[in-house]
């Protein structure tokens, strides 16, 4: 006679159900453990077993050829599946998957997304009792819907749902079930009972959060006698009501009691691990026959199947993996610490904001447990659950205060556990998908130091190009950009690179393979999830070096969160700053012949927020933000020029102008308006001399006379050498000052004159001899009119031969020569 | 103080309370009529719903405590009695925030009350000491002129020197009389009250006794003190809590309401009792008019419209519910005093421009900025649009 069938219906992750369920495996010794999951993986299943292997982990399964449809499913330590599979392989029992195998999964739906999402709702909306297959979708959903949309073989209907998927089942199911499960009408009842049938349970018993129901009435339970006898009965009387499941979902339930039935034949106490939503569909085994008429002729595909090490950030909900829990973190301390759980959180947390410099007294941490517990009792609980203790930490320890709290929801609630898998498991999709590029470019990776010159107009060195800037994005520095020798500047055709493969990148890869399974879509989603948090400098730096990667479909999410960054930016410096690259990419983007994303609105967008803030910005500046501010009309004078449209130069041309005018302007930023004005070609001579003979006019103090002065000449003394209106000027505002206002400006004007070139000097100095005639020079200034007088002149001879360092003839040592101050 | 302008209706009506307090008591021992009062006590006011709930209260009472936490908690929250008595919700808003203040109460810790200005923060302290002592009289008004004498205990000074130290030359503050009489006492802007005044509370929260060494005695807490105090966090460092005493209190912050459709109850509501305590002749306001100046606000107070495709900058001013309220209720007087009694766009402009231009400069700039990208292309904003700019200039 067929041995007997124990059926333990779980929820996903939820560590109450692992440890009843470990004990109740223990109490129940049986001789064979079969758990929901796919048996395509059995083959790799024994690797679970590994002392290596350290949760948490994912099972990878995706077919073979396409890993972008892979399907995730992770494990946790505290995740009853785990637990089903450590205790039969530590007992060395044999241990199944039971699930429809994905082979036939994957052969049945063209569409990739659209079937796992399918199967998911049905079963269990979010997270709550039933499979781990629903685990796989969404995850994946969102990087997977851009691949998607790039073969377009889609339907606009499941894109629609794999958004919605990650929010709200609701929405999501009634156009999959429609494509599913050829048209079968349900009711509105019927659907609600299907996509929350725990909902329906927690509203009967008053709850109207199911997820706390279930917390509270299984996870938070200490005495776990009756519990799976409970849980199936309540299943039962759920799917009394429903009726029964059709089309994939029936195959799924079909496939599952065939495999217990093989099961039972040889085995005396099979162990059942299942959702808890299959589990009275799983108890009368009788039907054999119509299961395997369901069953039959099923299209099969080949499948590869894999571990990878997990993050716990993964698992969350946040992470858009739909089965995820919340607070895994949270999960494993009840896992390792049942008893007294309350307390040692509450101790935990306030260690943690003890480390980061944040008062936490032991008094605290015991009126954190006090409150916990009266919120407990006053929501009529039998124990403070994580909701009561986040709530007791953020008004006892953190003051109210939002920062420490998600300081804690980070570091204790999620935690940053990253698993590890052993050795001799198989290689992650993205790995090959970089293997199977680096086959294609004939690139091979190699622990060597090599050069390689790339000429970007061959389609292979541009491909190569775009391979190497796309893993430097997700964090693989294989390549190395080095300076192309003789020429820079990123319009060149040619890329110079050196690479070296090291061990740890390997690591790396598997990093990125959280992002996604193909260099690309992790690329699309690595710059995706930085352009989240980055602002606006490292946004623009961003959008500089994602075009070199050539990921088209990242370019405008991450330009529209540029316009909305810039909209709230106070900053104006910061704005000036982000143009520059912004400017380059406009320019230069299409020499790489990818695809020129239109940047102008988005310039035009920053250079109106500059112009308009820029003089508020420029008002009551000290020395310092001064010379900031003029390094950021450089950064935006560069931009402009690079440009070279006339629109933008003239509302710029405008600006300069009315910053020159204003009185309020520091007076460096003034004369580099001036100077920049005059590079644009605004201002000719008559002009710039008025302008200067106002700013330098004795009213002004000499010291901002100086400064204005500064900024015009700083950088360059052409303007001196062409310019013979400034030079008169300036020569006359020098001449006429006194002596203790000359040795206080001093200093700014050797700033000023500090970075001329030595042509320029000559060229001054030789000016100095040539420009005669009418100045506006005072009495003291000596009159080049005047012949030379050759007593005076040999006075200099031997300063002159002391500096020449030949022999001197005999003088008398020559008086200080006024000019030599000038350059 | 700009800020703390909508608000202030809040505080000079607890002032006058102070005054028809006294005056009620000359009036009881004279003449029987009482004056009308203006702004009666919440246990005055919800006296019926009160003695309803102690009726049917069976839970288990903490010491001192007139309901039990959850006869409060319905209280605060609204519901329905078994006698089929509706209680009225005095806090819309989240459930957590209020179940956290009365497990604190109940766990013998002080309460610290924290938030924008116009979040309802006295209000629900209010509330809550009328549920759980049933009395909120015993107020202490926190201000930077507040001294130790308003948290320990004065001297009838004519007394003290005609009969030396006496019990009866003793003043009790509000905080003496909640520590005899086992009762809440709330404090009002805690963090005005300069630091030396509140750190007098350190050591009577944490021993719960008040020594008066003038008279040997010491004054011994009853079960059922406890001390509420309120704080808003926008003018923060006038008086910093220091460590020590903010260790005493959990904080619970009283956020600005989650979704628009709770900030326009509260609105209503409030703009529907206070148009007619203020008798004002115009008809209710439509929904309509208050879904725009609420809408106004959460964008403005959010960053963002809502339906999340634009940004807009912030202005300086708060924006709570408490000053929608007081823009609606403006635009009803306006409305019954100028115009026809209905509510329309130009009644609401004034107020709503006084409301969130509170910087001349950079708010006017903010203001119109959102006036001209958002305002303007709402194809049925155009007349407020218009008032707006009107009123701009």
């Amino acid at each position: 006679m067929a041995g007997d069938v124990h059926i333990f219906g779980i929820r996903h992750h939820g560590p109450g159900c692992a440890r009843s369920l470990r004990a109740a495996l223990e109490a129940l010794e049986p001789d064979c453990v079969l758990v929901e999951g796919p048996p395509d993986a059995e083959g790799v299943l024994s690797l679970a077993g590994d002392e290596a292997m350290t949760p948490p982990v994912a099972l990878l399964i995706y077919p073979d050829g396409a890993p972008e449809r892979a399907a995730y499913y992770p494990f946790a330590v505290f995740s009853p599946e785990w637990q089903a599979i450590r205790y039969g392989l530590g007992r060395g029992i044999p241990v199944r998957f039971m699930d429809l195998p994905l082979a036939n999964r994957f052969a049945a739906q063209p569409q990739p997304a659209a079937e796992p999402s399918d199967d998911k709702t049905p079963t269990k909306p979010a997270e709550m009792g039933a499979d781990e297959n629903d685990a796989s979708p969404p995850a994946k959903a969102a990087t997977e819907a851009k691949a998607k949309a790039d073969d377009g073989a889609s339907e606009p209907a499941d894109e629609a749902d794999k958004s919605a998927d990650t929010n709200d089942t609701n929405g999501a199911k009634a156009p999959s079930e429609t494509s599913g499960t050829s048209g079968t009408s349900g009711t509105n009842d019927r659907t609600d009972l299907r996509i929350d049938p725990l909902g329906v349970l927690a509203e009967a018993a008053g709850y109207n959060d199911r997820e706390l129901w279930w917390e509270h009435q299984v996870e938070q339970r200490q005495d776990p006698t009756g519990l799976f006898q409970g849980i199936l009965e309540a299943m039962t009387a759920l799917r009394a009501e429903h009726p029964p499941p059709v089309g994939h979902e029936a195959q799924r339930e079909a496939s599952m009691r065939k495999i217990i039935r093989a099961a039972r034949r040889k085995h005396a106490r099979v162990a059942v691990v299942c959702g808890a939503w299959h589990g009275p569909a799983l108890v009368d085994l009788r039907g054999a026959k119509a299961d395997s008429a369901l069953l039959k002729g099923m299209a099969k595909k080949k499948v590869v199947a894999t571990w990878i090490p997990w993050t716990y950030d993964r698992m969350t909900y946040r992470s858009g993996y739909g089965a995820g829990v919340r607070s895994p973190g949270w999960y494993q301390h009840l896992w390792e610490a049942p008893d007294r759980a309350a307390i040692r959180w509450a101790t935990r947390a306030a260690r943690l904001l003890r480390r980061q410099d944040l008062d936490a007294s032991s008094a605290g941490v015991i009126e954190v447990v006090r409150l916990a517990e009266t919120l407990a009792a006053l929501r009529d609980l039998p124990l403070p659950g994580l909701a009561e203790l986040r709530q007791a930490l953020g008004s006892v320890l953190c003051h109210g205060e939002a920062a420490p709290l998600r300081l804690i929801a980070h570091e204790l609630e999620v935690g940053h556990a990253l698993g590890e898998v052993p050795e001799g498991a198989p290689m992650v999709p993205l790995h090959q998908d970089l293997q199977r590029w680096q086959k294609k470019l004939r690139l091979r990776p190699s622990a060597e130091i090599r050069d390689l010159k790339l000429d970007l107009r061959k389609e292979t060195d541009l491909l190569r190009s775009t391979l190497l800037h796309r893993l430097l994005l997700l964090g693989v520095d294989w390549g190395e950009r080095t300076e192309a020798s003789g020429e820079r500047g990123d319009g060149s055709f040619r890329e110079q690179w050196r690479l070296q493969w090291r061990p740890e990148l390997a690591v790396l890869v598997i990093e990125a393979n959280l992002y996604g399974n193909t260099v690309e879509e992790a690329t699309i989603e690595q710059v995706r999830q930085a352009s989240t948090v980055a602002g606006l400098g490292e946004l623009t730096i961003l959008l500089e070096r994602i075009l070199p990667a050539d990921i088209g479909a990242a370019i405008p999410p991450l330009l529209a969160r540029l316009q909305a960054v810039a909209a709230v930016t106070a900053d104006v410096r910061e704005l000036m700053r982000a143009l520059p690259p912004l400017a380059r990419v406009s320019r230069y983007g299409s020499v790489r012949g990818s695809r020129e994303a239109d940047l102008a609105p988005l310039i035009d967008g920053f250079l109106g927020r500059i112009l308009v803030g820029l003089a508020p910005a420029c008002a009551s500046l000290d020395d310092d933000s001064a010379a900031e501010m003029i390094e950021g009309l450089g950064e935006v004078h560069e931009a402009i020029r690079l440009l070279d449209r006339s629109d933008l130069r003239e509302a710029w041309t405008l600006a300069l102008r009315a910053l020159m005018e204003r009185e309020v302007c520091h007076p460096r930023v003034r004369g580099r308006a001036a100077r920049l004005r005059l590079e644009l070609g605004d201002l000719e001579e008559p002009g710039l001399g008025e302008a200067a003979s106002l700013a330098l006019s004795r009213a002004h103090e000499p010291s901002r006379a100086a400064a204005w002065a500064e900024g015009l000449l700083r950088g360059s003394g052409l303007v001196l050498v062409h310019q013979d209106a400034i030079w008169r000027v300036l020569d006359g505002w020098l001449c006429a000052l006194s002596e203790e206002a000359f040795a206080a400006i001093a200093p700014m004007l050797r700033r000023a004159f500090s970075e001329f070139t030595d042509p320029e000097r000559r060229t001054m100095a030789a000016k100095v001899r040539t420009l005669g005639g009418p100045r506006q020079g005072s009495a003291n200034t000596p009159d080049r009119g005047t012949p030379l007088d050759p007593e005076r002149a040999a006075r200099v001879l031997p300063v002159l031969a002391a500096i020449l360092g030949v022999a001197a003839p005999e003088a008398p040592p020559a008086p200080r020569n006024p000019a030599e101050e000038l350059p | 103080m700009t800020s703390e302008s909508p608000t202030q209706h809040v505080k000079t009506d607890a002032k006058t309370d102070a005054k028809t307090d006294a005056k009620t008591d000359a009036a009881e021992a004279g003449t029987p009529p009482r004056p009308q009062i203006l702004r009666p006590h919440a246990e005055e006011l919800f006296a019926e719903e009160l003695s309803a709930l102690r009726r049917e209260d069976e839970r288990p009472r903490p010491p001192g405590w007139v309901l039990s936490p959850w006869a409060t908690k319905l209280y605060l929250l609204g519901g329905t009695l078994r006698s089929g008595l509706a209680i009225r919700p005095k806090y819309i808003g989240s459930a957590r925030l209020i179940e956290i203040a009365i497990a604190t109460l109940a766990t013998d810790r002080a309460l610290l009350l924290y938030g924008v200005p116009g979040t309802a923060k006295s209000w629900v302290s209010e509330h809550l000491a009328a549920a759980i002592s049933g009395d909120s009289k015993l107020l202490v008004q926190g201000t930077a002129g507040t001294d130790e004498s308003a948290m320990r205990y004065g001297w009838n000074y004519a007394r003290l020197l005609a009969e030396g130290p006496s019990a009866e030359a003793l003043v009790p503050s509000p905080m003496m009389r909640a520590l005899e009489g086992g009762k809440l006492a709330r404090i009002e802007e805690l963090t005005r009250v300069p630091s030396e005044v509140q750190d007098t509370l350190i050591t009577l929260l944490s021993e719960k006794i008040l020594p008066v060494p003038e008279l040997g005695i010491e004054i011994q807490g009853r079960k059922g003190f406890n001390v509420i105090a309120t704080a808003n966090n926008r003018d923060r460092g006038v008086n910093e809590l220091s460590s020590a005493l903010l260790r005493r209190f959990n904080t619970v912050v009283l956020p600005t309401p989650a979704t628009l459709e709770e900030e326009l109850a509260i609105v209503e509501q409030r703009v529907g009792e206070l148009g007619r305590s203020l008798e004002l002749p115009a008809e209710k306001p439509a929904l309509a008019e208050i879904r725009r100046v609420v809408t106004i606000f959460r964008e403005l107070r959010g960053g963002k419209t809502l339906d999340g495709k634009a940004k807009v900058k912030s202005p300086s001013a708060t924006l709570s519910p408490a000053e929608a309220i007081s823009v609606v209720t403006n635009g009803l007087a306006m409305a019954a005093y100028y115009g026809d009694g209905e509510v329309k766009a130009a009644d609401l402009a004034a107020s709503l421009t006084g409301a969130i231009v509170k910087d001349p400069v950079q708010d006017r700039l903010v203001w119109l900025e959102y006036l001209q990208t958002v305002v303007k292309e709402r194809e049925d904003w155009k007349d407020l649009y218009r008032a707006c700019r009107d009123v701009l200039g």
